[in-house]
């Protein structure tokens, strides 16, 4: 059975790390309730430790100006569209194809191993979502620029494609979905899932929204001192949330526990 | 009328409107990456990749397109409307209804763009994104339909 462990990373941020066969579940919100109400229940209902945040999501027009204005309900579900693929049990249960964006899954269920990567999941995987940013990918590590090695060639790219000449030089990559994460600085919220296959650990940080913490740099070196290869950002500002052990340490903004569909549990 | 009253009567709120409902889309793009702004002739605002549903709006581009939109329908007023207008030879009631028509539809448009923008709203002050340098490609095309697209 898994075993978890809560630390306060200071300020607004949440750590938890997992180990000892811990297993994802993707929820997606399928009757109009409040998603924090949702995730209450999910986690009893399956006996979740962790439930945090998922997919990126994308709203109607009308629907943001309603949900922004005189509505207080929870919206219908059918309302709010996943971005990336959500698929529990090699089923695809929510979402669409992202190719251009990153992934994070588990493929098979109950054996503690997380993959990343860009393009759509595993479409077999246990548990999965895509649409979302890299952090570390396979060791690799992402960030606002790409940078190299001493040596390299003269005129290699800043961002986006690196030519073949300068691939070797090439020790982090830029993403422009990281590049949003860092613009928000330290105080915007986020949320992120890492694995570290040498050390068999699942770490989850939560960061709460306006609130003193870590901005992306810090998050990706954090990961990488505890050793995690793979780890990606999640939707971030006001749509972090962390459900732990019965209780909401993180609470998502009032609007978007209106609409938010999708979140990720542990156990 | 004069002009200037002609101007601020119907020629705002039509700037206004046309801001708002009538743009360009640019897609910039890499390989794996894109990002579509909207804004004409700068992209002024973009959907902020961070978060769901949030926009990052740009405060140079967005006045800078404002002012060329306002020039645009100023020069077009001077050389079409004023005679369009002389032409068809509106009744003092028949232009105080069509200004009163287009300065609704203009407050409406803008609250309602204004609604949708805010929340979640990122400001830049020069550009709605850096991260797509001289090596991304772009693609413009025109967006039409009320702000934000």
């Amino acid at each position: 059975m898994a075993v978890f462990e809560y630390r306060s990373g200071g300020g607004g941020v949440h750590i938890v790390a997992g180990a000892g066969g811990v297993e994802m579940v993707m929820l997606v919100r399928s009757q109009k309730e409040y998603f924090m109400d949702f995730i209450a229940r999910e986690a009893k209902a399956q006996k979740l430790k962790l439930v945090i945040n998922g997919s990126f999501v994308s709203l109607g027009k009308l629907m943001k100006l309603w949900t922004y204005g005189a509505n207080t309900q929870p919206l219908d579900p059918s309302n709010s569209a996943p971005i990336g693929q959500v698929i529990q049990g090699g089923n695809l249960i929510a979402g669409d194809s992202s190719t251009g964006k990153f992934y994070m899954s588990q493929n098979n269920c109950g054996a503690e191993q997380f993959s990343a990567g860009l393009g759509n999941p595993n479409s077999n995987a246990c548990a999965a979502m895509g649409g979302v940013a890299p952090i570390l990918i396979n060791g690799f590590p992402y960030g606002s620029k790409n940078l190299y090695k001493k040596g390299v060639p003269a005129g290699a790219q800043i961002t986006g494609d690196v030519s073949k000449e300068y691939a070797p030089f090439l020790v982090q990559k830029s993403n422009a979905m990281f590049d949003a994460m860092q613009s928000g600085g330290s105080v915007k919220g986020k949320t992120a899932v890492g694995y570290s296959s040498s050390k068999k650990s699942t770490i989850i940080i939560v960061q709460e929204n306006q609130s003193p913490g870590l901005d992306a740099n810090d998050f990706r070196d954090v990961f990488a001192s505890l050793s995690v290869d793979n780890a990606v950002f999640l939707d971030g500002s006001d749509s972090a949330t962390l459900y732990y052990d019965g209780k909401f340490l993180v609470q998502p903004g009032e609007n978007k526990n209106e609409y938010l569909t999708v979140a990720v549990g542990f156990r | 009328m004069s002009f200037q009253r002609r101007w601020l009567s119907m020629g705002l709120p039509l700037t206004l409107l046309v801001f708002l409902w009538v743009t360009m889309r640019t897609v910039s793009a890499y390989s794996t990456e894109a990002m579509t702004g909207f804004g004409f002739p700068l992209s002024w605002y973009a959907t902020n990749e961070a978060t769901s549903t949030a926009y990052t709006v740009a405060i140079f581009p967005l006045v800078f397109d404002l002012v060329v939109y306002i020039f645009s329908t100023i020069l077009l007023q001077w050389l079409y409307a004023d005679r369009l207008l002389i032409r068809l030879n509106f009744s003092s009631t028949a232009s105080k209804g069509m200004s009163a028509l287009l300065w609704f539809a203009a407050c409406l448009s803008l609250l309602i763009t204004t609604l949708i923008l805010v929340p979640n709203i990122r400001i830049e002050l020069m550009a709605v994104n850096t991260y797509f340098g001289n090596n991304a490609t772009r693609s413009c095309s025109l967006a039409l339909g009320l702000q934000p697209l």
